[in-house]
């Protein structure tokens, strides 16, 4: 911990006592308590780390007059403090008889939540426990479970499971704990034996009352907690909760780590589908509660398409779907068309049908491959969508036509010379034309998704090497000077694609020639993102330029032993490869980004002229450095004041940026000073400082309004 | 009782983020969705585990309304929707959907580029959000489902802020949003009906303070950016893309126009064209000058105000400077301030909040030796200003919302707790209404007593009036008697006559009868005449009459006498009363079962 902060403290602490509910901002007391609790978790004591508190804690709990927000901050740090055994027992000494809050207080709900969760802080030892039982708080506690306040009912309701869960552990603990432990906790045994039955009686009495629970009250002592805890958690789980769970739980590119076999998987997800499609009178009695959460459930068809979705990338495995004859859950072609139809048919409800049912078709066709085609009308309706007043419709339905062409299953398609595109909407001669009439829409994020879309159309032409003509490649070039950020960060991930689908620069000259215009474009925007992306094409051209074999992560930083030092014989090509580097704009790019303002636009550059550094001179500042002569684009055309507009090596300009020191800057964000612990109590000490009496301060009032 | 539930989960006596959940009719609506710039983890976003136990947020809210574009009212909304998980209807204004995505798009770019946060919501999703968004117009009632219904009202305070009235069937809240109820120079006053709302809830920032003349603020601040201009400095204007920007614009434009300054003023963002065309788009949701003056020159085309490249920093002479973000965080304008502090010639000023953790913070309150990356230190020599220019009600302005819209219940949020209670007490005292601050997590119930609007035909008002009661008074409540008719979603009340006649049925008669046995050694016809002058004595003021036939009648009530078959001196009464009569039917009966005066 930052010793100037242990200095600081206790100057903070005296402005709390003083000014605490006058504070000028509402967050500064829940952040000190983040530090605190910080401090405490990482294993030290917080008293031993900040001796000052207990005293402050004293004389808040010793003064009449604190106010409610102090009062719940000092309720809450002194469960802090009294969470560790030690800290408990130096409590106990200190607050013998605190004086009782002015009346009326506890009307406030904020004393009620520091109460409670002071109380759940504390709550961690049999001593905490024991005092507990004595001082009889369960009774609060249980009038605290109806509260008015939501917040204060939630956390008195986890308060009272961690009271049962303690209540539950020492007898845990006796069986399977250590010789030590049990000594231990037989000499407690008999007066918390009794403390304990004291609790749960109560526990018990209170439930009687609120609600019937015959049965229970027959049980053996730790059964009645085990079931005591089962009641309050129940209502905290529920269905879609665990719906979520095992669909999120599907591992992406990972199917060996599945917890069960892929094809139980699939075939749960699909009687899942079909469940959401059926009607429910349909189904057996056991499963009407299943079946009244999911039929019809747009979110729970969303997530087991994206699960199906997930499986079918898994690499080396293919998406089998179960026979329909053979496999009664999976889910026949009537179930694919009413899943379309209930989508639409929320039309009755009017309004989401326009942007659901595009996407989920989408997805549905990915994995499923059904013969959508013999939906009567599909090609039409794409068509009316397209053109839809609302630019959501056109959004959805541009998305579509992208996830359509670009969906893995489509390509195995393919391989049986049957293209889905062909199947479901005659072809890319439909949906080329409607995409490219999208790139003029007057709505940006449908024309950012119809950049998206075309780079997926394209794809596979890119990778047989079939050459673009330069009317495609000049509409891109446009696209690149939209107003809005969302389509130029798609026009730029359209290069990112394009030259990841090229095998080599020669074979796409005409992507080659654009490369200089998109970068030095791209590290100018306005929007950093655009900034960004721009470097992560910079990023691929320099790792082909030197045909790095080793795709590395993109955002990983190449030490200098990643890269020997080039032989001799190699250097010519290295020389080469950085003359095309400086041509293409590469290096201009690079140097623009590392002083851009934007801290993950000059992250990005740095860990990029770092990996330049570690190929072209691995020992920067000895002799072996390979210098070249080659002039930076950037310096010529001006673009970055920094640079000195005279030809200046690779290798000197290297050097003089510093780019360790700049790096280790950048990887820590500017949160690191100014929401540290240090500026917080900075902060809180000069707020303290310039609010003087009302009247005398000659700046207006600070008032909290909006933004 | 049928009661309405509202629980702030943030803005509960707090100026965090807005995030407010009322049950009104058996439906569950969230109010705003903001979020708290003064954390850096989950703690910025409200806990919408607190709304359902089980986080199927699709299951149990019927609607989100989003008021305007502010962070704190708009800025959790993608991670509610597409990280938590909602995938229902989310409302708002034509401008709050343009400029939503815009804000949040921003914000997303300046936490990742600051931080390096991954776990944020990224561009998709708030794209994916945007699309489940409903937009609404002014004044136009829009049925969320059979029962709930919805209509937004101008809010003022920035572009497309919506005060809305949320109704299900006679039950409704309004809730304000951020509003103000002063013109300023691009956009008007709030506005809304006379609705007379079971609960408004309001916002209260500046709940105990009657705002100095703004002139006075907008000449302080020109002043000050002019005698800087004057002495050759720079002032830095750090901002949020929109909001109070466009309102700086404008006054700046207008003073640089009137006084013919030359010293250019920039505006530092790639986002200042497109908030730009979103003014120009959405010119009617401006103020009537704005728009009157728009056909001859467009306010947000402005002539001196020019776009600002980084490089511009570092040039020689006076400058003025709008640069985001607005708190001094992160990107440009703090990239500026960084160039600028050290000269005690230029000026920052701060025209809104910043929260802890920002340097906009520290140098508001007062350090002037900033801490900065590399283990630097930078000496803030520069002249620091702070003024508000942000756009709410003061305590005069809420009265007179209250005035408009006559609530029977208040609820304060979006407000110090200290500050609330102060205009509670003003509320309550001058209007007679309760008035609540819940904390956030608290849940405020009220009670409400549906008024059913019922017609009454003018028979049975012509009627009741003839019976000589008062004029009818809507401020006096009277009770009437009739037959209520139910059709067609209307409630009628007629005269019985005019229901049946009305509905096309016969009237039916309904009669009770009795039998008293009374020992009297008369003859039957002296028995019945000693009935009759027994009554006669006892109900003075009814009509009695003894008939020929045998009979006595009182009112509708018929008595007759027979002698008993077993004993001569028993006779039998036979009572009979139609059901009008019931009570004095039964008062006889007992009256004579007492038997007769000797």
């Amino acid at each position: 911990m930052d010793s100037q902060c242990v200095s600081i403290l206790p100057r903070v602490c005296g402005v709390l006592l003083v000014s605490g509910s006058s504070l000028p901002d509402d967050t500064s007391l829940e952040k000190l308590l983040d530090w605190f609790t910080t401090i405490a978790q990482t294993g030290t004591s917080l008293l031993e780390a900040c001796p000052c508190l207990v005293d402050f804690v004293s004389k808040v709990a010793f003064d009449y007059t604190s106010g409610s927000s102090i009062l719940s901050f000092t309720l809450k740090l002194t469960g802090l403090i009294g969470a560790s055994e030690d800290g408990f027992k130096v409590l106990k000494v200190q607050l013998k008889n605190p004086n009782s809050p002015q009346p009326g207080l506890w009307e406030d709900p904020c004393l009620r939540i520091g109460w409670i969760q002071g109380l759940k802080m504390i709550l961690k030892h049999s001593e905490a426990l024991s005092f507990f039982a004595q001082a009889d708080l369960i009774e609060p506690l249980l009038q605290l479970q109806t509260d008015s306040s939501l917040f204060v009912a939630s956390a008195a309701n986890q308060t009272l499971a961690q009271v049962l869960v303690l209540c539950q552990s020492p007898s845990s603990v006796g069986h399977n704990g250590s010789k030590n432990r049990d000594l231990e906790h037989n000499s407690l045994s008999m007066e918390s034996t009794q403390n304990y039955s004291g609790i749960i009686t109560k526990v018990s009495d209170y439930l009687n009352k609120s609600v019937v629970l015959k049965e229970i009250s027959q049980l053996p002592g730790s059964q009645q907690i085990l079931r005591l805890l089962a009641m309050l958690l129940e209502h905290q789980l529920s269905l879609f909760h665990v719906e979520t769970v095992i669909l999120g739980s599907v591992p992406p590119q990972a199917s060996d780590c599945l917890p069960c076999p892929q094809r139980l998987i699939v075939t749960a997800i699909l009687l899942l589908l079909r469940l959401c499609c059926v009607d429910s009178s349909s189904s057996s009695a056991g499963c009407v509660e299943v079946v009244r959460f999911i039929t019809g459930n747009s979110k729970v068809q969303k997530c087991a398409l994206e699960a199906l979705l997930v499986l079918s990338k898994s690499p080396g495995k293919t998406l089998t779907l179960p026979n329909t004859a053979k496999h009664p859950t999976s889910l026949p072609c009537h179930s694919v068309f009413k899943l379309v139809g209930d989508l639409t048919g929320k039309a009755a409800t009017g309004r989401y049908s326009s942007w659901i049912w595009p996407c989920v078709t989408g997805s549905m066709c990915r994995q499923i491959g059904s013969p959508l085609s013999s939906l009567l009308g599909f090609i039409q309706a794409v068509r009316k969508r397209a053109c839809d007043t609302r630019w959501e419709a056109r959004d959805s339905t541009v998305e579509f036509l992208g996830h359509l062409v670009g969906a893995p299953s489509c390509w195995a398609f393919t391989e049986q010379e049957m293209e889905p595109s062909d199947v479901l909407l005659g072809g890319r001669s439909f949906t080329v034309p409607l995409l490219k009439e999208a790139l003029q829409d007057p709505e940006s994020y449908v024309r950012a998704s119809s950049i998206s879309a075309l780079a997926q159309t394209l794809t596979p032409s890119w990778q047989d090497g079939t050459a673009l003509t330069q009317e495609q490649v000049g509409r891109n070039n446009i696209l690149f000077q939209d107003s809005e950020g969302f389509a130029r960060r798609a026009a730029v991930k359209y290069f990112i694609a394009w030259f990841s689908a090229c095998s080599s620069p020669s074979s796409c000259w005409l992507l080659m020639q654009s490369v200089p215009t998109v970068l030095s474009q791209g590290v100018a925007d306005l929007d950093w993102e655009v900034k960004l992306h721009t470097l992560e094409l910079a990023e691929l051209v320099l790792d082909r330029a030197f045909s790095d074999p080793s795709p590395s992560h993109p955002y990983a930083v190449m030490s200098d032993q990643d890269h020997r030092l080039p032989i001799a014989g190699q250097q010519s090509d290295l020389l080469s490869s950085l003359k095309n580097l400086v041509d293409w704009g590469v290096v201009s790019a690079l140097l623009c980004g590392v002083v851009d303002c934007d801290r993950p636009v000059a992250l990005k550059a740095c860990q990029l002229l770092l990996k330049l550094r570690g190929i072209v001179c691995p020992e920067m500042g000895k002799d072996t450095c390979v210098v070249s002569e080659a002039c930076s684009e950037a310096d010529k055309e001006g673009i970055c004041a920094s640079v000195d507009p005279e030809c200046v090596s690779v290798c000197e300009v290297l050097r003089v940026l510093d780019l360790d020191e700049k790096l280790s800057i950048l990887t820590q964000s500017s949160d690191h000073i100014y929401n540290s612990p240090l500026s917080l109590l900075q902060d809180i000490l000069t707020a303290a400082a310039a609010s003087s009496p009302p009247g005398q301060d000659p700046r207006q009032e600070l008032v909290m309004d909006c933004y | 009782m049928p009661e309405i539930k509202v629980t702030p989960l943030g803005a509960g006596q707090d100026v965090g983020r807005s995030c407010i959940l009322v049950s009104i009719g058996g439906k569950n609506i969230m109010l705003d969705c903001g979020m708290h710039m003064g954390y850096n983890d989950d703690r910025r976003f409200p806990d919408f585990s607190y709304i359902t136990q089980n986080g199927r947020l699709t299951d149990f809210l019927d609607c989100v309304i989003i008021s305007h574009f502010h962070l704190d009212h708009c800025g959790a909304l993608p991670y509610m929707s597409e990280m938590v998980g909602y995938d229902g209807p989310i409302y708002m204004t034509h401008p709050t959907k343009a400029i939503c995505p815009i804000l949040l798009e921003d914000f997303r770019k300046i936490t990742v580029d600051k931080k390096g946060e991954t776990n944020f919501f990224t561009s998709q999703m708030i794209k994916d959000c945007m699309k489940k968004v409903i937009p609404l117009n002014l004044h136009q009632t829009v049925q969320v489902d059979d029962e709930l219904e919805i209509k937004a009202y101008y809010a003022g305070h920035v572009l497309g802020a919506a005060m809305v009235h949320i109704k299900v069937g006679s039950e409704s809240v309004v809730y304000t949003g951020d509003y103000n109820m002063t013109p300023d120079r691009h956009l008007g006053a709030a506005w809304i009906d006379k609705c007379r709302p079971d609960i408004l809830i309001s916002e209260s920032t500046y709940a105990t303070t009657i705002r100095d003349s703004k002139r006075c603020r907008e000449r302080d601040f020109l002043k000050k950016v002019h005698e800087t201009i004057e002495r050759g400095g720079k002032v830095l204007i750090p901002v949020f893309a929109l909001g109070r920007a466009q309102e700086l614009c404008i006054l700046l434009e207008t003073f640089w126009e009137r006084m013919n300054l030359k010293a250019p003023i920039y505006f530092s963002t790639g986002l200042t064209e497109k908030a730009n065309h979103y003014y120009k788009l959405f010119i009617t949701w401006t103020n009537q000058k704005i728009r009157k003056t728009f056909v001859q020159r467009n306010m947000f085309e402005f002539k001196h105000i020019k776009a600002f490249d980084r490089s511009y920093a570092d040039n020689p002479g006076p400058m003025v400077v709008f640069a985001t973000p607005g708190m001094l965080h992160a990107g440009q304008s703090l990239q500026i301030f960084k160039k600028w502090a050290g000269n005690d010639k230029n000026m920052v000023i701060m025209p809104g909040y910043c929260v802890q953790g920002t340097i906009g913070h520290k140098i508001l309150n007062g350090q002037r030796k900033l801490e900065m990356e590399g283990r630097s230190t930078l000496d803030v020599k520069l002249q620091v200003e702070y003024m508000s220019f942000s756009a709410h009600a003061d305590a005069k302005g809420i009265m007179q919302l209250i005035r408009m819209a006559e609530p029977r219940n208040m609820l304060l949020v979006h407000g110090e707790a200290a500050k609330m209670e102060f205009l509670k007490g003003k509320i309550e005292q001058e209007f007679s209404i309760d008035c609540y601050t819940p904390a956030n997590g608290e849940t405020v119930a009220v009670t409400t007593n549906p008024s059913v609007p019922v017609d009454i035909s003018l028979n049975l008002l012509k009627r009741e009036m003839a019976l000589g009661g008062p004029l009818p008074d809507p401020k006096k409540p009277r009770t009437m008697h009739g037959t209520l008719i139910m059709k067609e979603n209307s409630l009628k009340l007629v005269s019985s006559e005019q229901a049946l006649k009305e509905l096309g049925l016969n009237e039916h008669q309904l009669r009770f009868t009795c039998r008293v046995q009374l020992q009297d050694p008369h003859s039957d016809s002296d028995t019945l005449h000693r009935i009759y002058t027994h009554l006669k004595s006892v109900l003075k003021d009814y009509t009695i009459q003894h008939l020929p036939d045998g009979t006595v009648m009182v009112e509708s009530i018929v008595i007759k006498v027979s002698s008993s078959a077993e004993d001569a001196n028993a006779k039998v009464l036979l009572l009979s009363w139609s059901y009008q009569d019931e009570d004095l039917g039964s008062y006889l009966s007992s009256l004579l079962k007492k038997g007769l005066p000797t």
